[in-house]
């Protein structure tokens, strides 16, 4: 059952626990770096969480990396398991892992018709209990002998501390440095007191570019054991005898197991399980990487409307005021959220669905809006109202890869999930230099802001930038000058680097009255993306659109903007914390300010539109961010009227039985819409990975325009 | 008919010849001399003195109009932003540029000619475009006219 949330007694039990909500952390920041101190760089793409049989994957470590960053060519990589414990060994390979024909019996892509039925990929699929799905008791030298810690189960699982500090991280090191890629290992935190976060405490990993003696995750192990809700054992990681305590903490260390030497527990009613106390670890465990690797740890909230509400005595769940929590607790840590969930091809979008957590326990939003959380995909909702405060918070997407459903690995179809860069990317901004492409500066570049993140190749470049209107400059000369700047740019897969001007993640500081000019340019790859199919995408079909599902076209991008009132105060509940919709959860002076298609942008070649957006005298602190899609507005049961992406969970309900019951609402009444689609009384309805394939969005981080007698944007450089 | 540091000789005899303070040497150094107090003023903008300086003032004529910003609007935002510079210095400083290759032409009877050259950013990608705009020729001196458009950019 879920229980009611209440403000008072969150406040309270925080408070009376270990005070550890400080007072927002107002951070004093310069404006946007000159031009000539910042380092050229490039975007480049990633996705930091995916699984493999070392929690509830299905694959191989190397498999899961060789589909991520070989089939599906990302730049970087974080192979992140939940926490916890598991019992099979994902460093076994498939058997072989080598170039094999196609698994399934499926026609070779070698021979198939394109696009091809199969992905190329090493690696059969591997049955139970052959490869990554054999046990750690069964496949170790002395068996269960070298599992280590607390457990009592045959076979014996392994907690992960154990799997990351002995066993993954050697492989992870050395598929990084094989692949000369950067590629790291993470965890998938269950938060204590929520659901999950994707973090990563990189200190002392050693992937590529790095050579030599070989590196360890003994700290992302560490934070594994210390911090992870599922992690209960107590063996303080055996011969590693750690010690979860953190410098000046005094309160939450006094609550810290003389035995375990962690906080053991998480939200509950009574003894270790107290009210709210899952999150008040869940801060220690932010203030534990603060302290730690400041540097290069990043602790990011997966996929957070999915399991409801927040629930001061189940984990499950984020409110507002959580995320204002991590980000006061260390706002060079706790930077963002993945908004934009993986699970994309399942049958309720992203997992999220009514009942998620139970009867009643709905997901927030109930459904993903064309893909994204209601967190983030609702003009004027909680991502707006983080950003109205001036905060660093940040926009990620992720895939989430655990398998295909009832497809194989290397089948292109999926009832479940898409492969890390198959669908959904995370485009990153990394400063070329003596650091070039590394670990650290795509942790660099996440922390920054200066990154994008889409889904199904819709763009594959954006330089977006506003400057102050220089008024000294004819006003069409200068608006010339800065979209060529972005043109430049985007042709570079660069960032414009003009004094005076700021990009994603960034602040530009003007004087009150000043013009701003917005330009944004984007790349609309030409050609086909991942998606296998062509037939025409049903979604624009219904509005006499033809368009192959595999070819889209960006329809159209929507400058948001909203004005930045300051930092909320954690004393202030009422507009600190509360619910999705609520006042605390939004910012009424968020809206769309300008819509781009192809009537008023300018087509450059190569699939490039370059666009400007001026705005007059400014008065108020204020941010822009972009979203765009590939869907026109009033697209029915896609968009609304303003372009506002709709429910999926209305187009694409959840059928609760085996057998599909209830009819989705857009058909698949092409020839080519393939067998696995929702079918009720012979009639097909876009669903899982055709629903996903044909509802596209891209958003951008903000920029922030900072006015010199209105509010200081505190989190943004 | 172009007006330009390297095509002087048919200035006197073309379009210019409307002009009555205009002669051909003197219009083409009138060009430079514009063209180099534009960019001395430009780059004075990085600083709090020259965005007040007699100098950016002196570039635009008194019935500047481009895109709804009057002379006044403008040297009131470079005064708003020197004001700034002194109690702020995150300031962003205007982005800058400088003028180059100046084209004159297409001068009606009351001195107004289109002024067609490159704009150039270097602060650390070059970026460069061309541009038009009108300017005004009076007493032997180029001003900066503007499109004379009341209607601001959007």
């Amino acid at each position: 059952m879920s229980k009611q949330f209440n403000l008072r007694h969150t406040a309270l039990a925080v408070s009376a626990l270990v005070g550890l909500i400080s007072v927002a952390a107002v951070q004093t920041a310069a404006a946007a770096d000159k031009a000539k101190t910042k380092a050229a760089g490039t975007y480049v793409t990633g996705d930091f969480h995916n699984h493999s049989t070392c929690s509830d994957g299905s694959l191989s470590m190397k498999k899961l990396i060789d589909k991520s960053v070989k089939t599906f060519g990302l730049d970087w990589f974080v192979q992140a398991d939940h926490g916890g414990s598991s019992a099979r060994n994902c460093t076994l390979s498939e058997d072989p892992f080598e170039p094999v024909a196609p698994a399934l019996g499926l026609t070779s892509s070698a021979t198939g018709p394109y696009p091809p039925a199969t992905f190329p990929s090493a690696g059969q699929p591997a049955a139970t209990l052959k490869g990554p799905n054999q046990s750690w008791e069964s496949t170790l030298p002395n068996g269960r002998a070298d599992i280590k810690g607390d457990g009592t189960a045959t076979p014996k699982a392994m907690w992960r501390w154990q799997e990351i500090k002995e066993f993954q991280y050697k492989v992870t090191e050395d598929e990084s440095r094989a692949r000369q890629k950067p590629i790291w290992i993470g965890v998938e935190q269950n938060a204590p007191g929520h659901e999950h976060v994707s973090t990563t405490v990189l200190q002392g990993q050693k992937p590529w570019p790095q050579a030599g003696v070989m590196g360890n995750a003994t700290l992302q192990a560490q934070y594994e054991y210390c911090f992870d809700r599922s992690d209960t054992d107590t063996s303080r990681g055996a011969e590693n005898q750690w010690d979860c305590s953190v410098t000046a903490s005094a309160n939450a260390n006094a609550l810290i197991d003389p035995t375990a030497k962690k906080i053991k527990g998480a939200n509950g009613t009574t003894g270790d399980n107290a009210i709210d106390k899952g999150h008040v670890k869940s801060l220690e465990g932010i203030r534990w990487m603060n302290e730690k690797a400041p540097t290069t740890s990043y602790y990011i909230p997966a996929h957070l409307e999915r399991a409801g509400k927040y629930d001061s005595i189940a984990n499950r769940g984020y409110n507002i005021e959580h995320l204002r929590d991590f980000n006061n607790t260390a706002p060079n840590i706790a930077f963002g959220f993945e908004s934009m969930p993986g699970h994309q091809a399942s049958a309720t979008r992203g997992e999220y669905r009514a009942n998620f957590g139970g009867p009643g326990i709905d997901s927030v939003g109930v459904g993903t809006y064309g893909g994204t959380g209601i967190y983030a995909a609702r003009v004027g909702g909680v991502w707006d109202a983080l950003l109205g405060e001036g905060r660093n918070w940040w926009f990620f997407a992720s895939s989430d890869y655990h398998n295909r459903g009832q497809f194989g690995p290397d089948q292109r179809e999926s009832t479940q999930d898409f492969f890390p860069g198959e669908y959904q990317k995370d485009y990153v901004m990394v400063r070329k230099g003596t650091n070039n492409l590394s670990a650290e500066g795509i942790i660099d570049g996440l922390r920054s802001g200066n990154s994008f993140a889409g889904s199904g190749d819709l763009i594959d470049r954006l330089a977006f930038v506003a400057c102050v209107a220089n008024p000294a400059i004819p006003a069409a000369a200068f608006k010339t000058l800065v979209e060529k700047a972005a043109l430049n740019a985007v042709t570079k897969n660069a960032e414009v680097r003009i004094d005076g001007c700021a990009t994603m993640g960034e602040k530009i500081v003007v004087a009150p009255g000043a013009d701003v000019v917005v330009s944004i340019a984007v790349r609309d790859p030409q050609g086909t993306n991942n998606s296998p199919y062509s037939f025409p995408n049903p979604s624009l079909k219904q509005i006499n659109i033809t368009q192959p599902l595999n070819a889209p076209v960006l329809d159209h991008i929507d400058v948001i903007g909203g004005n930045v009132t300051g930092y909320v105060s954690p004393t202030n509940t009422a507009s600190y914390a509360g619910l999705e919709g609520s006042a605390a959860a939004s910012n009424s002076s968020a809206g769309i300010k300008k819509v781009f298609n192809s009537k008023n942008w300018t087509a450059a070649a190569d699939g490039v539109r370059v666009m400007s957006y001026r705005i007059a005298a400014v008065k108020l602190s204020q941010y822009v961010r972009l979203r765009g899609t590939n869907l026109p507005a009033a697209t029915p049961f896609e968009t609304d009227a303003n372009g506002n992406p709709l429910n999926d969970y209305d187009l694409i309900p959840q059928d609760d039985g085996v057998t599909a019951t209830i009819p989705g609402k857009v058909k698949c009444d092409d020839a080519a819409c393939p067998a696995h689609l929702r079918t009720i009384n012979g009639v097909k309805y876009s669903s899982f990975d055709v629903a996903g394939w044909a509802d596209l969005w891209f958003y951008s981080n903000p920029i922030y325009v900072e006015v010199t007698n209105s509010v200081k944007v505190a989190g943004a450089k | 008919m172009n007006l330009s540091r390297t095509s002087l000789s048919t200035i006197l005899v073309s379009a210019l010849m409307t002009l009555s303070a205009c002669g051909g040497s003197d219009s083409t150094s009138a060009v430079d001399s514009f063209v180099s107090k534009v960019n001395a003023a430009y780059a004075g903008l990085a600083t709090s003195s020259g965005l007040t300086s007699a100098a950016v003032a002196d570039l635009f004529d008194a019935k500047y109009l481009d895109m709804g910003s009057k002379k006044t609007d403008v040297l009131g935002t470079l005064s708003a932003n020197s004001a700034a510079l002194a109690t702020s210095p995150e300031l962003s400083l205007f982005p800058l540029a400088q003028v180059t290759n100046p084209v004159i032409s297409n001068c009606d009877a009351n001195s107004v000619c289109t002024l067609n050259a490159t704009l150039i950013n270097s602060d650390a990608d070059t970026t460069s475009v061309d541009f038009s705009t009108k300017v005004i020729f009076v007493a032997g001196v180029f001003y900066f006219y503007g499109d004379q458009s009341s209607t601001s950019p959007t």
